[in-house]
């Protein structure tokens, strides 16, 4: 059996604010086995980052509150329930046991510390090393990343360093305690194409190197295909399709993710096609609809979809879609658009010419 | 002058005083032809200066050297007298990247619309204003109803539809979109660039599309201009610069892309351009991707390379292109 690292169950997290509850997580059940990337994808608010900072608690409690729900972490000795603990007993596992990279590499550094001092507090922190020691495991970090000259990297102040350059001192942060978990929040969203690729090439070395875990939030479905090996896709605070990295490319079930693959422009789609877009916008987490939160924007929408929330399906070993259409007892018959061959199914839609 | 052309750049140069002696050369020696009716997507890399052409190209910016012949007349060089004389503000409109910075907030969608229409004496008075921004709305997929109210009321893709039918307010000829779906979420960019594309077959108009994602230039453009540092590096049509990159530079962009096929993403092999863009502040002689290039020699580092014709509508600038 795989090693399971984390089993969240049932999460529920809302924000407590002045003009009522936001219900951010709605119920969201994963896992997440050593030496794998989960991906979760989906558009904004619809609760992935809120979802990844609960596991390492790092959000503001309150406003933020955790309704339900636990948050299994197991590793050698330890075995605790993440969504039990306090924050002062968080401390001790932030950067050993996981550790998070961001989109913006700039605010998330000390602008007034030098770069490498900031890698160096981490491992003085959770590491029996003399100061000494610490600089040169943090300037071993900083070369391991693929930073040139990393003596005079480690001491230079962060807004000396390019966006790239940045992003590679925060991986080099987030590998100073030999985490087996690493959360990366859109790490390159803010970055150039050219940079991205040399971060993402960068990421799956480490990942490949220390068999370390990742979950990596995006939202564009390129990098998750260059990434992942499963994929949660997100909608309104609830995982309305999980399944590896191929079921939801090449075998998608739940009309949002066929919404989400058609509506990205791809490098290799036939220059006549047209994209196909998905109508409305998301539900307000103010008040959540009754049913399935899609429904309002489905093309598939039934009766029971605006009434009831759909429980998961399970379509294949490890592939779950939460979605009416799966129902033994749904009539209408849906095919999924998918695409000759091998191809992503949004290629389909080649013979819809536009002008 | 070609058949057709709309608006024809020639050696156009936007530099930057930093400091007293230092000049970022924004734009350098950039020429290109966008034909009537056409969508010319210009991509690149943060800092490469595609902004700056297209603020210099609405004279939002003061161009510093070159050409802008705008139906032949060159608009490049008009003082603000002349700029306001031929209601060149009324030809020429642009579309922004931050819907939420783009709209005044204590403005109604109603009065940001109406803005130009009033200032251009178009319609004879307010109602019949008001007529034509409910027009407009509808025009843009909201409804007449929302002009009354105000930008914070509605979400990212909607403030763009404000800012695109406040762009098409004055009728224009020449659109310029400058990173306008950057900002909103995928489903919701979809409905953005399909709008701009059906508006762009009704109204007539041209376009230039100012944006650092390859693969939604590919979607939305029938031309493409590479840009790197400053200059051009290679252009054409879509499907000779996508289908047959020539330039180093564009070969490594194209690489880089992920692309949503797991499949193709298991056999391809990323070999990413390495180091950093470079600066544009004071550059030297020279092809200015020469530093990061895997075939440069002593040629790249010291001419500096002129687009030159390749293929059919396919201009490279390289010493060593790849065919």
């Amino acid at each position: 059996m795989a090693d399971r690292l984390i089993t969240v169950k049932d999460l529920k997290v809302s924000f407590m604010t002045a003009s009522g509850e936001i219900q951010a997580v709605r119920g969201v059940d994963f896992h997440l086995d050593r030496g794998e990337t989960l991906a979760i994808v989906g558009e904004s608010g619809c609760g992935k980052s809120v979802t990844v900072q609960t596991l390492m608690r790092l959000l503001q409690e309150p406003p933020a509150v955790i309704k339900s729900g636990s948050i299994r972490y197991t590793n050698g000795d330890i075995d605790m329930d993440i969504a039990a603990r306090t924050d002062k007993q968080m401390r001790a596992y932030r950067g050993k046991e996981f550790s998070m990279i961001f989109q913006d590499a700039m605010t998330s550094l000390n602008p007034t510390t030098r770069v490498g001092r900031q890698i160096a507090e981490g491992i003085l922190r959770h590491q029996d090393m003399s100061a000494g020691e610490a600089k040169e495991r943090a300037v071993e970090l900083l070369a391991r990343t693929g930073l040139p000259a990393p003596e005079t990297v480690y001491k230079r102040y962060p807004h000396t360093l390019s966006g790239g350059q940045r992003q590679r001192v925060m991986i080099a942060m987030a590998l100073s305690c030999n985490p087996a978990v690493l959360f990366a929040d859109e790490p390159t969203t803010a970055l150039d194409v050219t940079i991205q690729a040399q971060i993402l090439n960068l990421m799956n070395d480490i990942k490949r190197q220390r068999n370390m875990s990742i979950i990596f939030i995006t939202h564009n479905l390129g990098v998750v295909a260059r990434m992942a090996d499963r994929v949660a896709v997100m909608y309104a605070g609830q995982i309305v399709e999980a399944g590896s990295l191929r079921d939801i490319f090449y075998g998608p079930r739940h009309p949002y993710t066929w919404g989400l693959l058609g509506s990205v422009p791809d490098l290799r789609m036939n220059l006549s096609a047209r994209l196909a877009s998905i109508p409305g916008t998301p539900p307000d987490l103010f008040s959540p609809p009754a049913g399935c939160p899609f429904a309002a924007r489905c093309a598939h929408c039934m009766k029971v979809c605006m009434e009831v929330v759909p429980g998961e399906y399970a379509v294949s070993e490890g592939h779950m879609a939460r979605c009416w259409l799966l129902d033994a007892e749904c009539e209408t018959e849906v095919i999924p658009p998918v695409g000759r061959d091998k191809t992503v199914f949004k290629t389909e839609r080649k013979e819809e010419v536009h002008g | 002058m070609a058949d057709g052309v709309l608006l024809d750049v020639q050696h156009l140069k936007k530099y930057f005083r930093i400091g007293r002696r230092q000049m970022l050369h924004a734009v350098d020696d950039v020429s290109f032809q966008i034909r009537a009716g056409e969508t010319l997507g210009l991509v690149g890399e943060s800092g490469c200066g595609k902004t700056t052409v297209g603020r210099t190209l609405a004279r939002l910016y003061e161009p510093d050297g070159g050409r802008i012949l705008f139906h032949g007349q060159d608009i490049g060089a008009w003082s603000r007298r002349d700029i306001k004389k031929n209601n060149l503000s009324s030809k020429i409109q642009m579309i922004f990247q931050d819907p939420y910075a783009s709209l005044n907030p204590y403005f109604t969608i109603g009065e940001i619309i109406a803005e130009g229409l009033e200032l251009h004496h178009i319609g004879e008075n307010r109602a019949e204003r008001n007529e034509m921004v409910c027009e407009l709305l509808e025009r843009v997929g909201l409804h007449r109803e929302h002009a009354n109210r105000f930008p914070h009321e509605f979400s990212g893709g909607q403030r763009q539809r404000v800012g695109i039918a406040r762009a098409l307010a004055l009728n224009p000829e020449f659109i310029i979109c400058d990173e306008a779906t950057s900002a909103l979420d995928v489903s919701v960019q979809a409905q953005v660039l399909n709008m701009l594309i059906d508006l762009k077959e009704s109204m007539g108009l041209t376009y230039l599309v100012v944006a650092h994602d390859l693969s939604l230039v590919r979607y939305i453009s029938d031309r493409v201009a590479v840009m790197y540092l400053g200059q051009l590096v290679e252009a054409g049509s879509v499907g000779e610069v996508y289908g047959r990159p020539m330039h180093p530079y564009t070969i490594g962009l194209l690489d880089a892309v992920p692309i949503a096929d797991p499949d193709y993403e298991a056999d391809h092999v990323s070999a990413p351009i390495q180091g950093d863009i470079g600066s544009p502040v004071n550059p030297g002689p020279g092809c200015r991707f020469a530093g990061r290039c895997p075939y440069a020699d002593e040629e790249c580092r010291q001419k500096t390379p002129e687009l030159a014709e390749m293929g059919e509508d396919h201009q490279v600038a390289c010493f060593h292109p790849v065919r």
